[in-house]
């Protein structure tokens, strides 16, 4: 299991048709506030991830392009080292008794007490990286 | 003085008759992990609305997870017990499997909104 989330630019249509009529690459333009976005979620999730193992996995994807739709992904991502992402797995949902299948002979560790870093980033700061899409937007408007 | 989040999930999940933990499930000493058990915890708590500059709605975001030996089949019904207790249910997810005490574990959101 990966812990990351998908970010998408639903309900900024009025702005994109906007940036449209002005002739703007809207493409480019839904690439720069998607970054800007995700840069919001990465800062948060890293800022709340447990320990530094976690925190430098978090990462926000290359953008994804499939036809004029543009998406990325933010979190621990899929091609992880898998040891790290069990870890971070673990840490956001709780779980396993034993943090290190490695070493058999270490008794198990009762259950993990999860410290969430992704949910609550996506809840507590979507204000904030819609604030900095409609500021990149804007920003186009702008020039 | 209304009950904490934490008091609501014990008096909803209660009726199942499952040992459950908040946290972590941790056994005494010389004992084993139950074969079926639950762990309960907050994973966000997010203020909804203000009004004269004071919180009047908060969103808690909780997880409870539930642990079966050997097999998922033949939970109790969590979700259910949950929204009976007033929460919402938002999203569940298969856990990794735990080999070195053999549990399945699934884990499921719940919303609860509170009028403060």
């Amino acid at each position: 299991m990966t812990t990351r989330a998908t970010l998408t630019l639903e309900g900024f249509d009025s702005y994109l048709e906007e940036l449209r009529r002005d002739g703007e690459d809207i493409d480019l333009v839904a690439e720069d506030g998607l970054e800007a976005g995700a840069d919001v979620f990465v800062g948060g999730m890293k800022r709340r991830a447990p320990f530094e193992r976690i925190r430098r996995r978090i990462r926000k994807s290359a953008m994804g392009r499939d036809g004029h739709k543009r998406y990325l992904y933010v979190g621990v991502l899929r091609d992880t080292p898998a040891e790290d992402a069990r870890i971070a797995n673990v840490w956001e949902f709780g779980g396993r008794t034993s943090p290190s299948p490695k070493n058999p002979r270490r008794k198990p560790r009762p259950g993990i007490r999860a410290r969430p870093y992704i949910r609550p980033s996506l809840r507590q700061d979507a204000r904030r990286a819609r604030a900095a899409m409609e500021d990149k937007f804007q920003d186009w408007l702008n020039k | 003085m209304s009950p904490t989040i934490w008091e609501l999930i014990n008096t909803a999940l209660t009726p199942l008759g499952v040992p459950m933990a908040e946290g972590s499930y941790i056994p005494g000493d010389n004992e084993a992990y139950p074969d079926l058990y639950m762990v309960y915890f907050m994973v966000s708590l997010d203020p909804e609305l203000f009004a004269d500059d004071q919180e009047i709605e908060r969103t808690e975001l909780v997880q409870v997870s539930i642990y079966k030996r050997d097999s998922l089949i033949g939970l109790p019904d969590v979700i259910g017990a949950m929204k009976a207790g007033g929460f919402t249910f938002s999203g569940g997810r298969e856990l990794d499997y735990d080999p070195d005490t053999r549990h399945h574990a699934i884990a499921f959101d719940f919303e609860y909104l509170e009028n403060l």
